[in-house]
């Protein structure tokens, strides 16, 4: 009787130790795996910012947005061939950054491979509200800046500051139609040099009309030509700038809108994937 | 000689029995997987650290530069003693296909290369000076 009862709780202290081990398995085995999973996000996450990070570059246009502004930092006129540098990119991420562990493709809207050389526009947008920043091409000599009517209203005000590097002088056209107007913009532009700022003196303008102010630089009449209005459609314009191919002017151009719900786009997709997960987000 | 005989074939059956429970027992230790807390952590060392570089536009600052291999090193030595780490940097340039035109490399002092390696890259463009760079980096512990 004492020996069975030895025998019996030995066989239970054993059972009790086995029972205790496969707990502590099926657990480990649970964090591993919840690890292998937040490496393999955590690569997912990098390797996307590497890339978007990297198109602001190439196009000389860094986006950026925090709270309800959005800040478009643009070099006027391109200073390299943008579409070549976007080919070669392209090809530089798919052979040598993508690996066998890694797949990275760049997408249109639509999920489809995208060519970025070919069929990337020269524009971003602003969604839902569909404000558009965009340029005629990738040479950059032109910026417009477009809203339909019926989506101006999002816009608070624009504020642009041009860096022109160098002597100049402006000119604007008098008496422009300023507000109260139905389409009314909050707007300021100031040109600078290293040593001197013009802000132009009106604030609010009525963009169902035309107006212009150009900017002398060095020994270049209207190197940079700044048109706002005319909002009525097809042109929808609210502001265009033209500048000669003899100048380079860094521009930042902030657009405060009345919502923080909005996103930026080139209408293009960056497609991470490994064998753990995917993250297909808009560039 | 039946008492015997119960006893020595209850003595045979206990054995048997723990034997048996044993080998279980190693079995589920030899099974249990290591947690890879060591290489998460690593992982994102390593990619903040390229991430930092990449950001700050110091990755583009090496292209070009001789002095590019110790200037690596020193952000190297900022990491925590016991993080070890080899970075090497590519720097490409497009002539039809994609040349490698430079490369640097630095391993951080006093570390000398471990089994267990984890590698993280990034990837950065200097298009100024029309040139695509690929740093990699691997990490393990001292």
């Amino acid at each position: 009787m004492k020996g069975m009862l030895l025998t019996l709780s030995i066989f239970l202290v054993l059972m009790g130790i086995v029972v205790y081990l496969t707990v502590i398995i099926f657990s480990n085995t649970d964090k591993a795996s919840l690890i292998a999973e937040s490496i393999s996000a955590q690569r997912i996450y990098y390797t996307w910012m590497a890339v978007d990070k990297n198109f602001g570059q190439i196009t000389e246009a860094v986006v950026s947005a925090f709270g309800n502004s959005t800040e478009i930092n643009d070099t006027l006129p391109a200073q390299k061939d943008i579409q070549s540098l976007l080919k070669e990119y392209q090809e530089f991420v798919e052979k040598n950054y993508a690996d066998e562990t890694i797949a990275i493709r760049f997408e249109d809207p639509s999920g489809n491979y995208m060519n970025l050389s070919q069929d990337l526009k020269p524009k971003i947008t602003i969604k839902p509200m569909n404000i558009i920043y965009s340029w005629p091409d990738w040479g950059k000599n032109e910026m417009n800046l477009n809203v339909a009517p019926e989506n101006f209203s999002f816009i608070q005000n624009i504020t642009i500051l041009l860096n022109v590097s160098n002597n100049f002088t402006a000119s604007y056209k008098q008496n422009p139609k300023e507000c109260p107007a139905e389409y009314c913009l909050n707007f300021t532009l100031k040109v600078y040099n290293n040593t001197y700022e013009w802000t132009y003196p009106y604030s609010q303008l009525d963009i169902k009309f035309d107006n212009w102010i150009f900017v002398n630089i060095g020994n270049q009449p209207t190197a940079v030509k700044v048109y706002t209005g005319q909002i009525d459609p097809p042109a929808n314009r609210v502001i265009n700038m033209d500048v000669i191919k003899d100048v380079v002017i860094d521009t930042s151009t902030k657009i405060k809108l009345n919502t923080s719900d909005f996103y930026i786009s080139w209408l293009a997709k960056i497609n991470v994937t490994t064998p753990f997960g995917t993250k297909v987000d808009w560039i | 000689m039946n008492k015997g005989i119960i006893l020595t074939s209850d003595a045979l059956l206990a054995a048997f029995t723990t034997a048996i429970m044993l080998t279980v027992i190693v079995g589920l230790l030899s099974v249990n997987p290591p947690i890879p807390f060591d290489k998460q952590q690593l992982e994102s060392i390593g990619n903040d650290f390229l991430s930092v570089l990449q950001q700050d536009k110091t990755l583009n600052s090496y292209i070009g530069d001789s002095q590019a291999d110790s200037k690596l090193l020193s952000q190297l030595q900022l990491l925590p003693d016991q993080y070890c780490a080899n970075v090497t940097l590519k720097i490409y340039r497009y002539q039809s296909d994609f040349l490698i035109d430079e490369t640097h490399n630095a391993v951080k002092a006093g570390c000398i290369k471990g089994q267990e390696l984890t590698k993280v890259k990034r990837i950065f463009v200097d298009y100024k000076k029309d040139r695509f760079g690929l740093a990699e980096m691997e990490l393990w512990l001292k």
